[in-house]
């Protein structure tokens, strides 16, 4: 069976090095803070509420590949836990339970 | 691509802000501004994003279903599109070039196939040169139900029009002298 170690785990959390921010150009900052933390937390921008002089189509382009590599990123950890869940025994409900 | 509905949603996104940024591109702030800049980032708001940007792509817009063929049927025509095969006509008739090795319809053909092609299937555009009257010029367009680029489509239509427009002005300036073009 799977057993959790707490005091590893949070060894672990702690030995985790922060990711380099990644570079954008001003323009995909901008969509960044305009459209995607907006997407985030589920509010709706206005088509009109855009300033569109402060990107060009290329920093559109940029922009949709950075938020390609999020998803990539995001679709491997869930597949990872998913699987280690996956490879978990079921235990019964007597027995007492992590979550 | 990912199966993701998040991954989908976000890139409505990304389409919205292409045709919206191709607008501006182009100086129609006045599209953006209107009922179409009311609309939101969103995917709820496809389909009127579609219906109003198909309106404001060129200057006659007709839509039909064809019920028989399950088929969307678009006939989209602009001035700019007809007085250039117009102005395309009188240099090949001054120089004695054929129509359609002209330089000018060529390099007009070349820009509509590599703007107008797209990797999703179920669209056929037809494409009409005439001048006999102001929206002879023109596209059908069928939209089959599995087309899915609709906005990318109308971004390329608005990048074609604005294309003819500009082409026109320098055509004429050819014929004419810049005088008469401004």
């Amino acid at each position: 069976m799977l057993k959790l170690n707490v005091q590893t785990l949070m060894q672990n959390v702690k030995s985790v090095v922060s990711p380099e921010p990644v570079k954008m150009s001003r323009g995909v900052a901008y969509l960044y803070n305009a459209l995607y933390i907006p997407f985030l937390t589920g509010k709706t921008v206005l088509i009109k509420d855009i300033d569109y002089s402060r990107f060009d189509m290329q920093d559109v382009f940029a922009f949709d590949q950075y938020f390609e590599k999020e998803c990539e990123a995001q679709y491997e950890c869930i597949n990872g836990l998913s699987q280690l869940f996956c490879k978990a025994i079921p235990v019964s409900q007597t027995a007492k339970a992590f979550f | 691509m990912l199966d993701l509905p998040y991954v989908n949603a976000f890139n409505a996104h990304i389409e919205i802000l292409a045709l919206s940024k191709t607008f501006f591109d182009i100086g129609r702030q006045d599209v953006l501004k209107g009922s179409f800049g009311e609309n939101g980032y969103d995917g709820d708001f496809y389909a009127d994003i579609f219906f109003e940007g198909m309106e404001q792509a060129a200057e006659f817009v007709y839509a039909d279903y064809i019920e028989e063929w399950e088929v969307d049927k678009w006939f989209v025509a602009d001035e700019a599109m007809t007085r250039f095969y117009k102005l395309c006509k009188e240099l090949s008739r001054l120089h004695g070039i054929p129509f359609h090795d002209n330089p000018y319809v060529i390099k007009a053909e070349q820009f509509v196939r590599e703007t107008l092609t797209f990797y999703s299937g179920g669209l056929d555009i037809r494409f009409y040169t005439g001048t006999r009257h102001k929206y002879a010029s023109s596209f059908v367009i069928y939209i089959y139900p599995e087309f899915y680029a609709n906005l990318e489509l109308i971004q390329g239509l608005v990048k074609v029009f604005h294309f003819y427009k500009t082409e026109a002005v320098s055509l004429q300036a050819e014929l004419y002298g810049e005088r008469m073009a401004a």
